[in-house]
């Protein structure tokens, strides 16, 4: 086994690592919380938002990073390095992984420009209002645009999985 | 106004949709997308407009 192959495998482990630990938040977030979120008793859904929702925002958002840094790394060093540089970026895998890593983008994109942002704020307004103040106007405006974006990267995840899969072991598909 | 992201079935019953027509456009477009990274960057480009027109549009907060 030569180094080159070596680094790839690793890189492309520390991907899909990371892609597990995002993916998995993120679907408990959208199909175990937000329906028992909606169930719980409002004191105890501020103690979840104040303990539970930043710990598991912590891993999803830092997964979503390396997941995103790992999967640009493999396509650089396909496309650059090794046997296939060059050739790479003309192949059905790189087009498909195209289409995987797009909707991966604005997945990533919008956890870290909407979903982060938004749940920052929703935390922070959740302890003001534990501490003894007030909800702010805009508070379910932005719980609303987290919502959206969650929900959108969920679907967005389906596809995102398949052409990711898709890559290596459906090449036969563009016939 | 309900959108598709506010059904959990929704959610899963579209991404089996659009995961089916990206792989039929991978396989119908002439050329299918390997003839053009161009067609790639279309789809998910609009993909993400779509995106962006749902986020915007007025709808109300979620109980």
């Amino acid at each position: 086994m030569d180094a080159y192959t070596l680094y790839v495998a690793s890189v492309r482990w520390i991907h899909i690592l990371a892609g597990i630990t995002w993916i998995g938040i993120l679907y408990y977030f959208n199909f175990v919380q937000v329906p028992a979120f909606a169930k719980m008793e409002a004191a105890a859904r501020t103690n979840a938002t104040q303990i539970l929702v930043p710990r598991a925002l912590l891993f999803f958002r830092w997964g979503a990073m390396l997941t995103f840094l790992a999967g640009i790394t493999m396509v650089l060093s396909y496309g650059i390095g090794g046997p296939r540089a060059g050739s790479y970026w003309h192949s059905a895998g790189f087009h498909m992984i195209l289409i995987g890593g797009g909707l991966g983008t604005m997945m990533f994109i919008n956890v870290w420009a909407i979903i982060w942002p938004y749940q920052k704020r929703i935390i922070a307004a959740t302890n003001a209002v534990a501490a003894g103040g007030t909800a702010p106007a805009d508070q379910p405006k932005w719980a609303r645009r987290a919502f959206l974006a969650s929900r959108t990267n969920t679907l967005f995840s389906i596809p995102m999985v398949f052409f990711m899969v898709a890559a290596p072991f459906l090449g036969g598909l563009q016939g | 106004m309900k959108l598709p992201q506010d059904s959990q079935t929704g959610v899963v019953v579209w991404g089996i949709i659009m995961t089916a027509v990206l792989a039929l456009l991978v396989k119908v477009i002439p050329g299918g997308l390997h003839g053009g990274a161009a067609v790639d960057l279309v789809i998910i480009v609009l993909a993400w407009l779509g995106m962006f027109w749902l986020l915007r549009k007025p709808t109300p907060p979620r109980t």
